[in-house]
């Protein structure tokens, strides 16, 4: 039985996200206004999805205080929020991502649990692969990456290498695709065809 | 795969590898061919018998990589069977691409973010396959007739930057295939998808051939050309 929690301090968002997921999956949000409420009241064992708002430096300390690994985070952020605030999670979308953003992302994520064993999907990202894919996506040069990721640049190298051999893609165009494809890029702020 | 002699009925060959069929029709050649031999059917028609065979066994056969197999590569004949070949892709392939692509956005009725941006790909890919046609044809193969002519040609200009100009697009096909079959959320339906894939992989191997053809007989026999032309 899938469960998935919001955390978001904005009563509006929990109510619009709740009526989203209800819309497109049928399946009944739990809803919490800020992390303390959360970690106060939350039972552990059901939750798989947890969608949660930008944390600043103290939040995001108690956030891996919590231990979540066995629970995918996804982080709605603000188009002007930075990376540092949105890292933290596996994914990230935008508030201002359109109901079919969320759908595209929500449902592999859903899918998958369905399943109960895990399909062996040699196609996932880590999140640093993401975050790389999601800057080659956009147009950056290796070395423009590395310097907005703070990485260096044969680890921004080193990454796309992981990522051509995973995926199986070697353009930058069909990389660009792939990034679209799994919400990798903000598609309210850029028309992701014009990225292609 | 054992090489293809021109004592062959031609029609055994295409019956075996149909893929050949739009090869023979850049020579003019049809079906309707009765059990007549390679050969016969090329003195017939005035075809390089040697020429002919020669393309067909490099389509076939992966593993050849140089024309040692060809004594002679008549050069405007080669040019006029690349010429054909564009005209075959421009007028026929592509436009049906474009149709079986067609059919597949037009299927997906929910969610079709994916498709779309795979329909923007494969646009962009066109354009430069149509600007890499478009310079063969007004620029290489023009610089090769004055070559053949003996006549005045550009200073600046050699095979070998053609040969730099070769980029390698057979990839872009290569990735549009693997984002469909291994990346995309099918919420479009599953014949028009087998459709355009199947007229993709014709396509891609039909194209890859022909840079084969390039690299194997066009750019070795016009470096010659401009050895003598010097």
């Amino acid at each position: 039985m899938k469960t998935i929690s919001v955390v978001h301090p904005s009563s509006i968002i929990r109510k619009g996200l709740t009526d989203l997921v209800k819309r497109y999956f049928n399946i009944e949000l739990n809803t919490f206004r800020n992390l303390n409420e959360f970690v106060e009241k939350h039972d552990n064992k059901g939750i798989q999805l947890l969608f949660i708002y930008s944390l600043n430096e103290e939040e995001a300390r108690l956030y891996r205080q919590l231990n979540l690994h066995e629970i995918t985070t996804i982080c709605l952020h603000w188009p002007n929020d930075g990376l540092h605030e949105t890292t933290f999670a596996d994914y990230s979308i935008s508030l201002w991502a359109p109901d079919s953003a969320y759908y595209e992302l929500l449902k592999p994520l859903l899918a998958k649990k369905e399943q109960g064993t895990e399909l062996e999907t040699k196609t996932e990202l880590t999140v640093r692969e993401r975050e790389v894919l999601k800057e080659v996506a956009l147009g950056l040069s290796n070395k423009e990456a590395a310097n907005k990721l703070n990485i260096s640049i044969h680890t921004v190298i080193s990454h796309r290498k992981n990522i051509t051999e995973k995926l199986g893609i070697k353009s930058i165009s069909g990389l660009t695709v792939y990034a679209i494809i799994n919400n990798l890029i903000d598609t309210e702020t850029i028309d992701p065809q014009t990225l292609i | 795969m054992p090489t293809i002699s021109s004592e062959q009925a031609l029609a055994d060959v295409l019956y075996a590898h149909p893929e050949l069929l739009p090869i023979c029709n850049r020579f003019e050649i049809k079906t309707g061919l009765g059990n007549a031999t390679i050969a016969e059917i090329c003195s017939h028609k005035n075809i390089d018998t040697e020429f002919f065979t020669a393309i067909i066994n490099i389509y076939l056969n992966p593993d050849i990589i140089n024309h040692q197999a060809l004594s002679n590569v008549p050069v405007s004949e080669l040019v006029a069977y690349l010429k054909k070949t564009h005209q075959y892709y421009l007028t026929y392939a592509l436009p049906l691409i474009d149709d079986k692509l067609t059919r597949l956005t037009t299927s997906c009725k929910t969610v079709c973010i994916g498709i779309k941006a795979i329909k923007t790909f494969y646009d962009k890919y066109k354009n430069e396959l149509l600007t890499h046609i478009n310079y063969e044809e007004e620029v290489v193969f023009p610089y090769i007739d004055q070559l053949l002519k003996k006549s005045e040609t550009e200073k600046h200009y050699s095979i070998g930057i053609f040969e730099k100009e070769h980029t390698n697009i057979e990839q872009k096909i290569n990735d549009l295939k693997t984002l469909i079959i291994k990346h995309l959320d099918p919420t479009f339906d599953a014949n028009a998808c087998n459709e355009f894939l199947f007229e993709l992989t014709r396509f891609e191997n039909d194209i890859t051939d022909h840079a084969r053809i390039e690299d194997i007989l066009l750019i070795p026999e016009v470096e010659k050309l401009e050895k003598t032309h010097r």
